[in-house]
């Protein structure tokens, strides 16, 4: 059996209080200077993850265990040492191949130099979260009865590695795509190199807000820390897929615009009966913040790797392979794993939901007609 | 011949041995650094209790002091606890009572005027006598400890929220371990890396502890003066090539450098020849006055402002 491990870390204060309760009421600063100072650790064990013809794998997540905003701005080595040295602690345990999580797959050049110096091969898992972003968005472009063919979509975060892979795979199922990102010279340098290929008419723009108000199709694919989409940015019935953690759109959005569908692109249902239990605790189960049985789309990557013994550095750096990622999809798809159901906001989106923001959307064209 | 030792969780490369006479008693005065590791700095305590007359803690604080509160670093009580026949002391007693009474030296023999004066203390709970006395002389001291210890972009300006923060933060951050806040070991040794220069850049004098603010340091910090102790000549020649006007050291020079306050007190509680929980600040204050210590001022550049030479 070839087996895995996983880097990961907290995004945020809540997320360390959740693992380690102790740290609720002590300082902030007080727990980011624990954080600064602790070595990295095995935090859960994952097992029973299982494909249809009976194949298994077994893993580990290792945490780097920095806050974001310590990923971005303690000295690049240090960050470095602390994510390989969790890749280390993962080979050590039996890992034959690792992924690297939210900031880990970030930081420097995008897993490139991490890889170089870990002792097995290393992934950001990006190639799987584009293939679940993308078939994502169109599941709920379905849901909204948008017709995608002659729908307009936005990427936010076009230039970044996951949005600029995601451009290419949404342009051939719509009538326009607008680019977005920050900066625009490498925005339309980008927007330049790839004009030609797009099989749909498509644009550019650093206006965020402009460019979300003509969309019916927005992904949202940026590393900001901040939130980047407001619900008076969106246009009546849209569908938004959020592939970047932390979240991209408002929480407002949730409450402020019922007509709108937010879905967290990056999530799969792992096949098998498999949980992740804490090492420190055993028998307890690593509360991940997802439903039981879903797994993030970079977390599947990794397990497909496993399951399929290819122990290589699949995806790495800023340019994203679109045949690798047609290939882990497939992959992903023959061993079991599938998108997982429907959730925004850190919950589900019911059937319910589902009728209600149609018919929200439904009402307010009625009246703006 | 009394023999006073300072066991550092510094750099062993700062290592130090001299001779002198302190009211007609010779001593022998060493210091032996750890380069940081607390277990080791244990076992040598242990070592030398019963065989030297007072040892010193160079490099860690067991006491910290803010207003009335008092709060025990979890480390530095196990280093106290490591000798149980020679006195142990970490130079808080005496800071005390010599770092106050430098500020007033500043203000009476220098003439120099605090009133007004922008400082930097970067780190107060460990001089937390010098920082009132700043205060009281009328000079607008930043209390940099959560700033820079923390990294908790708070700049605190009076002593009573000083005091507070401290009740809020200090009894957590006591149990962590010391290299959390500090730099020991190696560590003293690396080049400063520069962080929230506008705190530095904005004093006009930076106070406190030599190797807390070095290790933050800007590139440049002309016409500025230091209060500070526990210099080498490198350190001294470090601090003029970034511009640096005036430099005052707040312990005396002994054998061609000034020593650690923790050394001073060692060797104070030495002469007494008390246990150090049962030496009053009066025992130090008479001692500080018979001794005639007074601290050190080294002119590096044309100081701008009070001309001061020495």
């Amino acid at each position: 059996m070839t087996k895995f491990c996983f880097v990961i870390h907290p995004l945020s204060f809540e997320d360390v209080v959740r693992y380690e309760p102790g740290a609720k009421g002590k300082g902030r600063p007080i727990v980011a200077k624990i954080l600064e100072w602790m070595p990295p650790y095995a935090a859960a064990h994952l097992t029973g993850i299982r494909t249809p013809d009976g194949r298994e794998t077994e893993g580990w997540f290792v945490a780097a265990p920095l806050l974001p905003q310590q990923m971005l701005e303690l000295p690049r080595e240090q960050v470095y040492e602390r994510i390989v040295g969790a890749i280390r602690v993962g080979a050590e345990l039996g890992a034959q191949v690792a992924g690297l999580g939210a900031f880990t797959g970030v930081v420097g050049d995008g897993g490139v130099t991490v890889a170089q110096r870990a002792p097995i091969p290393v992934t950001t898992g990006n190639s799987l979260t584009i293939a679940a972003g993308v078939r994502s968005l169109f599941r709920g472009a379905d849901e909204m009865g948008i017709d995608a063919a002659s729908s307009t979509a936005v990427v936010v975060g076009a230039t970044g590695s996951i949005g600029a892979a995601c451009v290419e795979l949404i342009a051939p199922r719509v009538a326009h795509m607008i680019l977005v990102a920050r900066n625009e010279t490498r925005l339309r340098k980008f927007h330049e190199s790839v004009r030609e290929r797009l099989p749909c008419a498509s644009s550019h723009t650093t206006a965020i807000g402009e460019a979300v108000q003509r969309a019916d199709l927005v992904l949202t694919a940026t590393s900001s820390t901040q939130d980047v989409i407001e619900p008076g940015d969106l246009r009546t019935g849209a569908v938004v897929c959020e592939l970047s953690l932390p979240h991209d759109v408002s929480r407002r959005v949730a409450t402020e615009r019922p007509d709108v569908l937010v879905v967290e692109g990056g999530n799969m249902r792992v096949p098998g009966d498999w949980r992740a239990e804490r090492v420190r605790e055993p028998g307890t189960d690593f509360d991940l913040n997802l439903p039981a049985g879903t797994a993030l789309a970079c977390m599947s990557e990794t397990m497909v790797l496993a399951l399929e013994n290819r122990c290589e550095s699949y995806t790495l750096g800023r340019g994203i392979d679109l045949d690798r990622v047609r290939e882990i999809d497939a992959l992903a798809e023959r061993d079991g794993f599938a998108l997982a159901d429907m959730r925004a906001f850190d919950t589900a989106i019911t059937r319910e939901h589902l009728a209600r923001t149609r018919a929200a959307a439904e009402q307010r064209r009625a009246v703006s007609a | 011949m009394k023999r006073v030792v300072s066991v550092s969780l510094g750099s062993s490369s700062r290592d130090h041995r001299a001779e002198v006479d302190l009211l007609g008693e010779r001593f022998e005065i060493a210091r032996i650094g750890v380069d940081g590791s607390i277990d080791r700095a244990i076992a040598k305590i242990k070592e030398l209790d019963g065989t030297v007359d007072a040892i010193g803690l160079g490099g860690i604080d067991v006491y910290l002091y803010a207003g009335s509160d008092r709060y025990a670093l979890r480390d530095g009580l196990r280093l106290l606890a490591a000798a149980t026949a020679t006195p142990v002391v970490d130079g808080s007693g005496l800071k005390n009572t010599l770092e106050r009474e430098a500020i007033a030296f500043l203000q009476d023999e220098l003439k120099i005027d605090l009133r007004g004066k922008r400082v930097l203390m970067v780190s107060a709970l460990d001089r937390f006598g010098m920082a009132q006395a700043l205060v009281q002389a009328g000079a607008d001291v930043i209390f940099g400890d959560f700033i820079f210890a923390l990294d908790l972009d708070r700049p605190v300006r009076g002593l009573d929220e000083f005091e507070s923060m401290a009740r809020k933060y200090l009894p957590d951050a006591c149990k962590l371990p010391f290299q959390f806040f500090y730099p020991t070991g190696k560590k003293q040794d690396r080049a400063p890396q520069a962080k929230y220069p506008e705190y530095y850049d904005d004093a006009e004098i930076i106070a406190g502890d030599y190797h807390f603010m070095r290790q933050f340091m800007p590139e440049r910090l002309d016409g500025k003066t230091v209060i500070t102790n526990t210099l080498t000549e490198r350190d001294i020649e470090f601090l003029r090539a970034r511009g640096i006007a005036r430099l005052v050291t707040t312990t005396p020079d002994f054998g061609g450098r000034s020593f650690g306050t923790n050394v001073v007190e060692a060797a104070l509680v030495a002469l007494l020849g008390k246990a150090w929980a049962d030496v009053t600040e009066d025992d130090y204050r008479d001692l500080l006055a018979r001794l005639a210590l007074r601290p050190r001022v080294i002119a590096l550049r044309q100081a701008q402002g009070d001309g001061v030479t020495v």
